[in-house]
């Protein structure tokens, strides 16, 4: 408590300090010129600066146009064009790989996913919404910001590893209504329904939705174990909506997916009755206020729900079921102010409560195996200065405290420091720590066979040093290039305790570096071309490899347009190097290559678009690691799906 | 906590105190906002564009009269004109902004902003300026197209411009080269 007490005076006389800068001077865009107003960049978030390659954070921006041409029908898959950024698909859920961290087990909750600016990731797994499970379309979005490196010291627990930030669309942005059906082998549907108008300069209506279906695979054929038949199914439904009136934002969005799965995992039979079913509801009311063009506040209050069904097939007709109910509601208040023109100051705070969280694992014959409810609550708050020390140099500083209902707290901090010494170059030196409190699945989850609960798991923190060069080069080529080092303490992993159970564990200490080079370029007829790669090593506290840890990655994205920009082409491939498995094999090489192709005002019809899309065109039979719920040490990735679909605008 | 981020922990905050009490640099001409809102930066083109674009005298009352920009329709602009642009001297003259949902009152204009809640009756509204040396701007889908002198749109997040340059020569205005080098040109529309 005494610390507590130092650190909120400590940074709040350091908030006195930043606000005794204040001069109110107001920034005098005229004074610029016409081609550095035609570079400056939009602000859509308060949180971040967005001029991109001044960023003080190692960042990435997928727009709107990027998911169209590449074809993006999931957030992992747009992802994936972001240089590091890799994902796994255990044909249950998806999960994100970052920088060469892709823990089996972790449900990805070193992600922090936000929409609008609101926190995505759920109170009982921490997860982000991957695949089928992110409430909006991909069509709805406008753009999506990757921000690779810890981000706790603005967002609190779970940003380690990346914060994804997606920025839905406006009403104006759509100003129609849109219909779009695609279709392919293996059965799959896919429909997109959107409608969005600016109803008045004060109020701006969208909502979007989506329904997707597909067979899968009709055999999963996994080494060592027996092929299973007719059990990849995948059905889901999804959709969002968002009144704007005046500084008032309401949005509401869910999702609810059901799949099949075809592994045998948690030692159910290798047949078709295992599924999942998972269902999101999220409502934000947020209230947005400028005071004038240097000071603004921003105030929400969200419920969620968040529920999981698990059919786990044991034995004969016996079927074991694993369930969550949850709901939680997050209240936030942010300020920011620009106290000069080369100040900003930032001040927020948020209070999160999880009214229910029930888990609980039973089946006919024994009854409850589990059945606990564990509400829970934290709190935090954070400051953040960014100031430009002279027109060429920026630093910012922030940190942030989080106190969770065992009453253990973290502190996190960022320090960044961006300079331009000529015009065409920034270069970016980022400091950064995250922490992550242990989820209440890691704390208390026991199914009275495999996995024993552990109450008694402390937070886990990283750790990071990182440089960057952004480098405007001849003919217009954005290159960047970065090396990191990262350090993980008290990192929380599954851990074998003997007689085959497992449980989660603070196994002490990760490290990693590694090298991104990335190099993109946008041609005026439409060409496009994006290179990225990265070189890491990760390694585990004995000093050995990672699994499903690639040492390298590489990336290539080409949009081509045919004849004119009417009709584009566009290719993304992404290769991966060997992966180790969790016994110690490995997954071997593989790439994945998919392509999109889509052509405006068909048939003759102005507004008719067509799309047809493969997603491993090449068939390709690449693998991932099992995790320790899986029978088999590798598991076979999706095979080869077309799509062709109509849209129509009105 | 380990020892190790404790340690972390404590010579931030001291840095942290330490660089942030430094007295700060004076005198320097910051040229450079790293970000702005969507409106105040088209206010900022505004002002612009009144500096590479010529009136011909006739465009105005007299030799000491404002130069008026006005706002025709809802103001999306809100506070953010008078903010970016309000006050200042432009071309000799006291820029002035003037607003109306009404054309008619909208009199002795030399730039007009025709505000996207006027798109249904677009082409009227540009037809009566026509020929009228009152530079047209908007940032309405198809604005430059229809007979618009200058449109603004976002691009990657960024505000881009387009130029319809036949419209403007049909009304009196000439066109600095470096501005249409900077813009994407429209074809005018045949007729008006």
């Amino acid at each position: 408590m005494r610390r507590t007490v130092l650190y909120v005076l400590l940074v709040s006389a350091w908030a006195v300090t930043c606000l005794a800068q204040a001069q109110g001077d107001l920034p005098d865009l005229t004074k610029m010129s016409l081609e550095e107003l035609l570079e400056l960049e939009i602000v859509t978030s308060t949180r971040n600066v967005k001029k991109l390659r001044d960023a003080p954070a190692s960042a990435a921006i997928i727009t709107a146009s990027d998911i169209e041409e590449y074809g993006y029908r999931t957030l992992d898959e747009a992802l994936r064009s972001v240089t590091g950024l890799y994902v796994a698909n255990d044909r249950n859920y998806t999960y994100l790989g970052v920088r060469g961290f892709l823990i089996p087990g972790d449900y990805s909750n070193r992600v922090l996913l936000l929409i609008d600016g609101y926190r995505v990731n759920d109170p009982a797994y921490h997860s982000p919404t991957l695949g089928y499970l992110l409430p909006v379309p991909m069509e709805a979005i406008k753009q999506i910001e990757v921000v690779k490196g810890p981000g706790s010291a603005l967002y609190g627990s779970d940003a380690l590893l990346a914060t994804i930030n997606i920025i839905t669309k406006d009403g104006a942005d759509l100003s129609a209504a849109a219909v779009k059906g695609e279709g392919g082998n293996k059965s799959t549907s896919r429909s997109v329904l959107s409608y969005g108008k600016k109803l008045s300069p004060q109020s701006d209506f969208v909502a979007s939705g989506l329904f997707y279906q597909t067979n899968g695979d009709a055999v999963v054929k996994s080494p060592g174990i027996a092929d299973i038949h007719d059990a990849d199914a995948e059905q889901s439904y999804l959709g969002f909506g968002k009144f704007r009136y005046g500084d008032l934002a309401l949005s509401v969005s869910g999702s609810h997916r059901s799949k099949d799965v075809p592994t045998g995992s948690f030692s159910t039979l290798t047949q078709k009755g295992t599924s999942t079913l998972d269902e999101y509801v999220f409502t934000n009311l947020r209230y947005y206020h400028a005071f004038d063009s240097t000071k603004n506040l921003s105030v929400s209050t969200s419920y969620n729900t968040y529920d999981y069904d698990g059919h786990y097939l044991i034995a004969g007709p016996l079927d074991s079921r694993d369930q969550l109910r949850s709901s939680w509601s997050r209240s936030e208040l942010q300020f920011q102010w620009d106290t000069t023109t080369r100040n900003r100051f930032m001040l927020g705070g948020a209070y999160d409560r999880a009214f229910k969280v029930k888990q609980r694992v039973f089946d006919a014959v024994s009854g409850d195996t589990l059945n606990i409810n564990t509400p829970t609550w934290s709190w935090g708050v954070f400051v953040q200065d960014q100031l430009s020390v002279t027109p060429d140099l920026d630093l910012v500083l922030g940190s942030r405290f989080d106190e969770y209902r065992d009453s253990s707290n973290a502190a996190t901090y960022r320090a960044a420091a961006v300079y331009r010494p000529v015009k065409d170059t920034t270069l970016k030196l980022l400091f950064g720590t995250a922490s992550r409190a242990p989820t209440l699945y890691e704390l208390f989850y026991a199914d009275g066979a495999t996995l024993v609960a552990n109450p008694h798991l402390k937070l886990e923190m990283i750790t990071t040093y990182e440089a960057e060069i952004v480098q405007r080069l001849p003919g217009g080529i954005e290159g960047t290039l970065s090396v990191y080092k990262y350090k993980f303490h008290d990192l929380l992993s599954q851990v074998g305790i003997g007689g085959g159970q497992l449980q989660y564990q603070n196994i002490g200490s990760s490290k990693a570096k590694g090298l991104e080079i990335d190099f993109r370029k946008r041609w005026s007829q439409g060409l496009a071309l994006h290179l990225g790669g990265i070189f890491q090593k990760a390694r585990d506290g004995n000093g050995a490899t990672r699994t499903n840890s690639p040492s390298s990655i590489l990336n290539i994205g080409v949009v081509v347009p045919i004849f004119s920009k009417r009709h584009t082409l566009a290719l993304d491939l992404q290769y991966l190097s060997s992966r180790k498995t969790l016994i110690g094999g490995d997954t071997g090489e593989s790439s994945v290559t998919t392509v999109n192709f889509r052509s405006r005002d068909v048939f003759g019809v102005k507004r008719l678009d067509f799309t047809a899309a493969a997603n491993n065109l090449f068939n390709e039979r690449a693998f991932i690691p099992g995790g320790n719920e899986h029978r088999q040490d590798l598991i076979p990735s999706p095979t080869r799906t077309f799509l062709f679909g109509l849209e129509f605008r009105f | 906590m380990s020892v190790h981020a404790r340690v972390t922990r404590g010579s931030l905050l001291l840095l942290l105190l330490a660089g942030w009490s430094l007295p700060i640099w004076e005198g320097y001409a910051h040229s450079e906002k790293l970000s702005a809102s969507e409106h105040q930066i088209k206010a900022a083109f505004l002002y612009n564009f009144v500096q590479f674009i010529e009136w011909p005298a006739s465009a105005f009352k007299d030799a000491h009269s404002d130069f008026s920009l006005c706002v025709l329709g809802d103001d999306p602009f809100g506070t953010a004109l008078e903010r970016t642009i309000g006050g200042k001297i432009v071309k000799g003259r006291r820029l002035a902004v003037k607003r109306s949902g009404r054309l008619h009152d909208l009199t002795d204009c030399q730039l007009m902003f025709i505000s996207s809640s006027e798109r249904d009756h677009l082409t009227k509204t540009l037809d009566l300026l026509a020929g009228s040396s009152v530079l047209t701007v908007g940032d309405t889908d198809q604005f430059a197209h229809l007979g618009g002198m200058i449109n603004l749109y976002v691009e990657e997040n960024k505000v881009r411009f387009e130029i319809n340059p036949q419209a403007a020569e049909r009304s009196g205005l000439k066109i600095s080269s470096k501005l249409l080098k900077l813009a994407k040109t429209v074809p005018g529309t045949s007729g008006k």
